[in-house]
């Protein structure tokens, strides 16, 4: 059942190249719900997940690895969160990471 | 602004049929409903703490026992403010609006588009909202919506000299200092089921003048009307008052629920009000002359007579003036959440 409330989802593809990339931008005013990453790195590496300058997450893959995180889908609870004023934020190295995040908002 | 008749150019055409006013439905005075309502006619009203006693002791026999006596608390003065409304329109502009036997302004469009008593209801509910809103800091400048009337400093301080949601709130016996700023994991979060139970969590918690419990709890919740958490609490309170938890996934394991709560929704006026991420809560039986948020009332909002500019322009001018102050000196018996998960 319900723990949390938050907009609608939305898919957006994700393509983050070696370096930081910033996923989904800041919302004024709205926390940043992420219930869902997948997707393969190209190359062996490391993928860090930033909340803002907060790191939440650190995976290390091989070449074509590829990795899901997900929320429970039942909870209303999102896998990640990021604050209003933080971006959502992937770390890459070896080379490109792949795939998909789904996200909602809550205002 | 002044009315003048070039104002109303289109009113005043003789083919207009109808003037819709474009007025808010109702003005409710929201503000008492998480205010107590003081009544009085001085210009200052000025109110200060006392402890009881701490707790008593164990002696040997022959022994003797330490003293003690009650302590003095923390004091706060609050200084009337003078709200009015001031309506200013030109001979003509009244006379072919309302006097007129071709007057295009009648009856309850009249009563709604001249009512200075609810621009006064709007003023005080919207600065109550702003003493919620901008109270980590420790004083703010509160403007009118729509810049009508100018800018005012306001204190948002308690009588303990910290702002009202602080995590430094002094004890009046010098013990620990005490927070009314809700944590659930992250200072100031969103409102969900966990972050209610963390702030009756630390509601449990607080302690009287003395460092004895409190035995208070958060029975009330505070939100912005039609935000996602006035509408998730609904949500929250109806599975509660239904004997269900909402943190359950499986309905073969429901367990009894935390406490309900009743929810208080505060009209969405932005600017310097309240968020829609903003939420707090507060023990009712803690809403009294003691406790609190204050509304204290010298003069209930009076339509003065109206009057014409003899002197001047004969400008029909009415003016509505009321007395009162808003504040609180004591906010042992609230919990509040900025909703952005950093604010403290």
């Amino acid at each position: 059942m319900l723990q949390d409330a938050h907009s609608r989802k939305i898919s957006i593809p994700v393509s983050a190249p070696v370096g930081n990339t910033s996923i989904i931008t800041a919302v004024e005013g709205a926390w940043i719900y992420v219930h869902e990453i997948i997707g393969d790195l190209a190359s062996a590496g490391n993928l860090t997940i930033k909340t803002g300058a907060t790191t939440v997450a650190t995976f290390t893959l091989d070449a074509g690895q590829g990795i899901t995180l997900q929320a429970d889908d039942t909870s209303n609870v999102p896998r990640f969160q990021c604050k209003p004023g933080d971006d959502f934020i992937l770390e890459v190295t070896g080379g490109t990471f792949t795939g998909s995040c789904n996200y909602s908002l809550r205002y | 602004m002044q009315g003048t008749i070039n104002d109303y150019a289109v009113i005043v055409n003789n083919v207009i049929k109808h003037i819709a006013p474009k007025v808010a439905p109702e003005i409710k005075s929201e503000y008492l409903d998480f205010m107590h309502k003081v009544i009085d006619n001085q210009r200052i009203y000025s109110d200060t703490g006392v402890t009881g006693l701490g707790m008593a002791e164990i002696i040997p026999d022959g022994g003797v026992g330490a003293s003690d006596a009650p302590i003095q608390g923390f004091s706060k003065n609050y200084t009337q403010m003078h709200f009015t409304k001031k309506v200013r329109l030109t001979f003509q502009s009244n006379f072919f609006l309302f006097e007129s036997a071709a007057a295009k302004i009648k009856g309850t469009v009249k009563s709604k588009v001249l009512e200075g008593k609810n621009a006064i209801e709007l003023a005080k509910n919207y600065l109550s909202q702003c003493l919620l809103s901008q109270g980590y800091g420790t004083s703010f400048t509160w403007v009118p919506i729509n810049a009508v009337g100018t800018p005012t400093p306001i204190s948002t301080l308690g009588a303990d000299a910290v702002a009202f949601w602080s995590t430094i709130h002094p004890r009046e016996d010098g013990g620990p200092v005490w927070s009314n700023v809700i944590v659930d994991v992250v200072p100031s979060p969103q409102f969900t089921y966990s972050s209610l139970l963390a702030a009756r969590r630390q509601q449990s918690l607080k302690k009287d003048g003395r460092g004895m419990p409190l035995m208070s709890s958060l029975d009330t919740l505070v939100v912005r009307s039609g935000s996602i958490a006035a509408q998730f609490a609904k949500t929250i309170k109806a599975t509660i008052d239904k004997g269900l938890a909402p943190q359950q996934t499986n309905l073969y394991n429901n367990a009894p629920a935390t406490d309900t709560f009743n929810v208080v929704e505060l009209s969405p006026f932005e600017n310097q009000g309240m968020t829609g991420l903003m939420w707090g809560m507060f023990d009712s039986k803690m809403k009294n002359q003691d406790y609190g948020f204050l509304y204290i009332e010298a003069l209930p909002t009076r339509a003065e007579p109206a009057v014409i500019d003899l002197l001047g322009n004969q400008d029909l001018v009415m003016n509505f003036n009321a007395l009162a102050v808003l504040g609180a000196s004591d906010l042992r018996g609230w919990m509040w959440s900025a909703g952005d998960g950093v604010t403290t």
